[in-house]
């Protein structure tokens, strides 16, 4: 299955790109695997507080994900 | 009123709206790139009262994206500098400059009887201090920020719904986000971000359109693409009640309307209370009363020397309860008026 990633901030600037698409070999997984997928995968994002949507919905809860959807990695931003 | 005569001319505004434009106070925290923007913009469509909020002063650094200043008024302090300014470009309205940072000392002395608090600050503690004065005073937060290219936009607190809170959780790292001082940013950006605040404390204001509340925009300016995110309002009070003051004074307390007024001493203390319509809800009683009760009701709970009536205003704020006030000095402070 395939989930898309989206970044916003500070945090597009550790990934170093604004989105990705995650393709796991399973059909099922949950959002806090992704999660921790991505921190694995850019272990800097551990030192942010960030708030995650789903399908453009935030949520603070783990849920089980569905092919195609889509995550966003959002931390709030500073500058006024 | 010839100055307004293009927007009277929507009917949507009309004279009415803008007598409610002229007779609204707004609050603008933080005078630099957002700030300076929302400022001309309000000022220029008539709101009657704005107080602008900021210790800082002006840099060169600042001329790039914050208009009110020139080369001329670097040193000095932001808030006189804008306040000269868009008084001249309109003489009907009140500006008040406060140059001192919006902190837990000043906040509700700032705040005061201002019907919409405007985020433009710069730093993530003072976000949540502004979140939280507002959900104290139950007032909305007109909320933008910026990093790079992107901005953020959202309504928190309006009419009971999602706040600042419920989108970021408080974090004790949020050090590690940087403001603009450090990362940069394209002097356009704050602009625009700052025109769609204005616009939505505009709406408000007028009771017109949809307020952008209970979402989050993301708006990036490189391919001026934006997305709309839902905020789900959550139960997270963690509003540290230790740093807001309730109290309300006589003054307030009389000028008073739609509060629902609960006295919480025992029914035999005197002297009685000389109000039309108040409760009187013991202590024991509280709970059970409230199940009944509003959480966005604005509350005014009494006592005889208002020390019961504060400890009560925090266990409802922490019960959810949004718009709680106590009366200070209680009572017996009422006699001696």
């Amino acid at each position: 299955m395939e989930i898309n990633i989206k970044y916003f901030g500070i945090i597009a600037d550790i990934a170093l790109k604004t989105e990705e698409v995650i393709v796991l070999e399973n059909d099922f997984t949950t959002l806090k695997l992704v999660q921790s997928k991505i921190e694995i995968k850019y272990p800097k994002i551990l030192d942010i507080n960030y708030s995650i949507a789903v399908n453009k919905k935030f949520l603070q809860n783990d849920i089980p994900l569905k092919n195609k959807d889509t995550i966003a990695f959002l931390p709030p931003f500073a500058g006024g | 009123m010839k100055r307004y005569e293009r927007q009277i001319a929507l009917p949507e505004i009309g004279i009415s709206g803008q007598q409610k434009l002229s007779q609204a106070k707004v609050l603008i925290i933080g005078i630099g790139g957002l700030g300076c923007s929302v400022l001309q913009n309000l000022v220029a469509a008539g709101v009657g009262t704005i107080k602008i909020v900021d210790g800082d002063v002006v840099e060169e650094t600042n001329l790039h994206r914050q208009f009110l200043y020139n080369l001329d008024n670097c040193g000095r302090k932001k808030v006189e500098v804008a306040a000269e300014v868009v008084i001249k470009q309109n003489p009907e309205v009140q500006i008040y400059a406060y140059s001192e940072y919006f902190n837990k000392q000043n906040c509700l002395e700032i705040v005061a009887d201002y019907h919409i608090i405007v985020d433009c600050s710069d730093t993530i503690p003072t976000r949540y201090l502004i979140n939280d004065v507002a959900v104290t005073k139950g007032i909305p937060m007109v909320y933008a920020s910026i990093h790079k290219f992107e901005g953020q936009l959202s309504v928190f607190n309006y009419k009971n719904g999602a706040t600042y809170r419920c989108l970021f959780p408080e974090d004790e790292r949020l050090e590690v986000i940087s403001n603009c001082n450090d990362t940069g940013v394209l002097g356009v950006l704050p602009n625009i971000l700052g025109a769609m605040q204005a616009n939505e404390v505009l709406k408000i204001i007028l009771g017109i359109g949809v307020v952008y509340c209970g979402r989050l925009l993301l708006y990036n300016s490189l391919d001026n693409t934006s997305q709309s995110i839902e905020i789900v309002k959550t139960k997270n009070n963690s509003i540290k009640s230790s740093l807001i003051n309730r109290g309300i004074t006589q003054l307030d307390f009389f000028a008073n309307k739609n509060a629902l007024i609960i006295d919480i001493r025992e029914q035999y203390e005197e002297p009685k209370l000389d109000l039309e319509t108040f409760k009187n809800v013991p202590l024991s009683e509280l709970d059970n009363f409230m199940k009944d009760v509003k959480t966005n009701q604005k509350i005014i709970l009494v006592c005889q020397h208002g020390n019961r009536s504060e400890l009560a205003a925090d266990y409802l704020i922490k019960k959810g309860f949004s718009n709680v006030f106590h009366l200070q000095n209680g009572i017996l402070s009422l006699e001696n008026k």
